[in-house]
């Protein structure tokens, strides 16, 4: 396996780190702020900068939304406070539930098509197959693509080209542009996301699965593992904090997906393509219910909160120790 | 060796963090305006340097190199900086947050509902000498409580766009488009058209061009506009009894009849084959406003460098067979509450150099294309459609539109959507739209 054995370095190191915590989790007396060699200064000279510009950018405009959501605001003028009527008519929005019942979907879609896919890619890439360098380079490319050039280059592929090509050779599904029909189109989205994410959920895969040990395998295969009870039975258990990570990853950046769908569909048709965060800026801005928008941001904010601590803390419980 | 171990980790963390600072984050930046923040200058009459919001991406080269003439014309050492409209924000996105960051610019391009939104903030423009040149079919439209509070930018206007040369080659006969003065012939123009091998129209199933365009027809032709919104919202009025609205449903009909798009009304798009379509003669009629004519001059090559292009009015009711919408788009404010007494006589300047000078209102009409608002300014534009509005503004031909902010165009778009592929039927969409208006505030 040498030529799979091309560690990416920081991932592995924090899934190591990610291990070594997990192990001293329940004994009190493994605190890791108080090692021996723990210095101040350093730990502030590296941190504070990053640590106030955090503070500045995001914790400052977080609390002052929040308190925002509580006003009756138009972004401009307006400041009395008005409790929680925000978040009663954003609970009383049909519009606010259809587009998150649409990203709800959406999300759910994603989710399971971008991790499967990643783990069989990453599973194939560190098999030992040549030229397997430039497949994970090639794979991670669609990554690269920011979301606006993204949605913009699928919508000229499934408004343009895939029409021109089902008109051309006959095929049915492709003759009338996806975007049009509101299934299809959420489907254009989601095959969007899955294609650009794929390739960087493969990578903390890899980053997984070069972390295993070989003994480990070897032992298995000495016992007579098949390949597919080795899969299945050895490397997807130790392979949890990948898991974790990429599931993770994927629904926090599913959930708050924006610059793709305005671009993709711009919600069309019918409005039915309309996800979350774009209902929440058009609340916001073409609306001009600041307040609103402002109460539907930290009620998203929360919902994400909430799945991404509960799906960490259930995956932690199912960590398998080499 | 340590100690350079630790220097270099220490610069590393330092690019790190400096590259991480400057560096772009994924969360969505709304806030797109850039460099140029000449904010409040000196107080001193030497120089007034003033900063310009333009919310018209498509002009921007033409109006920076404006503003560079007017820079280095004018007598009074005024100094204009304009930052354009970056198209991945919106204009009140950008608005909103420099009032709220007490930064906001000495003169904003607006569209015309927003006059409102920042009347509060707006200096009050009803003794500026330009006043009495404004067309008075456009004055309404700058009032917020009986004062005037932003300067007539850019004129727009919609209806029905004809290619002439297509028609003609169509139906092999000289196109006039005076004969053309009901619905009915219409049709029967239409149906030469299809004999002829061309397809008659196309209908643009975007949103804002459904709902904010074509449908708002039917609440500008209403006598008292304001009472009759009022009315929809609190239920006493109900659209299927307005005439207009009526008749622009037989237009819409007879259009999705025709439509070149009519296998899959959705795939219309408005920056490719709309345009393509209306230049090359595939289509002959487009509902859209003269706007457009920017993105169509691409494709106006060949044997298509010559077309004639003209507006026809949409024949859904009486008014609406003579007269074509047509009002005031873009709207410039000064602002009211951060500038000083000499940058809004310099803002005040600038503005009456495009009404008033030669090379100012060369500028609007020739390079930027823009239709004026104001009855003095006598040069043409050079466009076909731009050309079609100015006569039909010279004959006093033409409905102010007024647009509804808020949701309602996505929402009623949305609706007429449907509409047009057959989802609802005019019922349905009736009740959708009165259910709109009952619910909104």
């Amino acid at each position: 396996m040498s030529g799979g054995r091309k560690p990416v370095c920081c991932l592995t190191i924090l899934l190591k780190y990610f291990k070594k915590r997990v192990r001293c989790r329940p004994s009190k007396r493994c605190n890791m702020k108080r090692r021996k060699n723990f210095n101040l200064t350093f730990f502030l000279i590296f941190a504070l900068p990053t640590l106030i510009i955090f503070t500045l950018v995001i914790v400052v405009p977080f609390i002052y939304g929040l308190f925002m959501s509580f006003t009756n605001t138009n972004g401009m003028s307006g400041n009395s406070w008005v409790g929680f009527s925000n978040y009663a008519a954003v609970f009383h929005d049909s519009t606010f539930w259809n587009s998150f019942i649409v990203t709800i979907e959406y999300v759910v879609a994603c989710v399971v098509l971008t991790n499967i896919l990643a783990f069989i890619i990453a599973y194939l890439v560190t098999s030992g197959i040549k030229g397997q360098n430039f497949l994970r380079a090639a794979f991670f490319t669609p990554n690269l693509i920011g979301g606006i050039v993204l949605g913009l280059i699928w919508n000229f592929i499934f408004r343009q080209v895939l029409v021109n090509v089902g008109t051309a050779y006959s095929i049915p599904i492709f003759q009338e542009t996806w975007l049009a029909d509101p299934v299809k189109a959420l489907w254009t989205l989601i095959i969007v996301t899955v294609w650009q994410m794929s390739g960087y959920m493969m990578i903390i895969y890899i980053a997984g699965f070069t972390g295993i040990s070989q003994d480990v395998l070897e032992a298995a295969e000495i016992d007579g593992c098949t390949n597919f009870q080795k899969v299945t039975k050895i490397e997807m258990p130790l392979m949890v904090p990948s898991f974790i990570i990429c599931l993770f990853l994927t629904l926090s950046r599913c959930f708050m997906v924006y610059d793709t769908n305005i671009s993709l569909t711009k919600g069309e048709p019918f409005g039915s393509t309309v996800l979350i965060s774009l209902n929440i800026y058009r609340e916001a801005f073409n609306n001009n219910n600041y307040a609103k928008g402002q109460a539907e941001a930290f009620l998203l904010f929360i919902i994400i909160a909430a799945l991404s601590v509960t799906q960490v803390y259930i995956g932690k419980k199912m960590e398998v120790e080499q | 060796m340590k100690k350079l171990h630790s220097l270099v980790s220490l610069l590393t963390a330092a690019a790190m963090v400096t590259f991480s600072a400057a560096g772009c984050s994924s969360s969505s930046s709304s806030a797109a305006s850039g460099k140029s923040e000449s904010a409040a200058a000196s107080a001193s009459d030497e120089a007034t340097s003033i900063t310009f919001f333009n919310s018209k991406p498509e002009i921007a080269t033409q109006l920076e190199a404006a503003v560079k003439t007017f820079n280095s014309t004018n007598k009074d050492n005024i100094t204009v900086t304009v930052t354009t409209l970056n198209t991945s924000s919106t204009e009140d996105a950008v608005l909103t947050s420099k009032y709220a960051s007490g930064n906001p610019y000495t003169i904003s391009m607006v569209d015309t509902p927003d006059i409102a939104v920042y009347a509060d903030k707006s200096m009050d423009l009803s003794d500026q000498a330009w006043v009495k040149n404004i067309n008075e079919n456009m004055v309404s439209a700058l009032k917020v409580d009986g004062k005037i509070k932003a300067f007539p930018f850019a004129v727009e206007g919609d209806g029905l766009i004809y290619n002439k040369t297509t028609i003609e080659k169509a139906t092999n006969e000289t196109f006039d488009p005076s004969t053309v003065k009901s619905l009915a012939d219409l049709e029967a123009l239409y149906k030469k058209i299809q004999a002829g091998g061309v397809a008659a129209v196309q209908i643009s199933h975007d949103d804002w061009s459904l709902a904010n365009h074509f449908l708002t027809t039917a609440f500008d032709t209403q006598d008292d506009y304001t009472s009759y919104i009022s009315g929809l919202k609190s239920g006493s009025n109900d659209i299927s009894g307005n005439e207009t609205y009526k008749g622009l449903l037989d237009v819409l009909n007879l259009n999705m009849k025709y439509n070149v798009y009519k296998s899959s009304p959705m795939s219309s798009d408005y920056t490719t084959s709309d345009p393509t379509n209306i230049a090359t003669g595939k289509v002959a009629f487009w509902f859209n406003g003269e706007w457009v004519m920017s993105n169509v001059k691409q494709f106006l090559t060949g044997s298509h460098a010559n077309d004639e292009f003209g507006f026809l009015p949409v024949f859904a009711d009486s008014k609406t067979s003579t007269c074509i919408s047509a009002g005031v788009t873009k709207a410039i404010i000064i602002d009211d509450t951060k500038t000083t007494d000499a940058q809004k006589k310099a803002a005040n300047e600038f503005l009456s150099w495009f009404v008033d000078d030669e090379a100012g209102q060369k500028a609007l009409v020739n390079d930027m294309g823009i239709i004026p608002a104001f009855t003095n300014v006598t040069l043409q534009p050079s466009d076909d459609l731009s050309k079609s509005i100015v006569s039909y503004m010279k004959d006093g031909n033409t409905i102010p539109f007024n647009t509804i902010s808020g949701d309602f165009y996505t929402k009623i778009g949305a609706y007429m959507q449907q509409y047009l592929v057959g989802k609802m039927d005019a019922s349905a969409l009736s009740k959708s739209i009165n259910d709109y208006f009952k619910s909104s505030n």
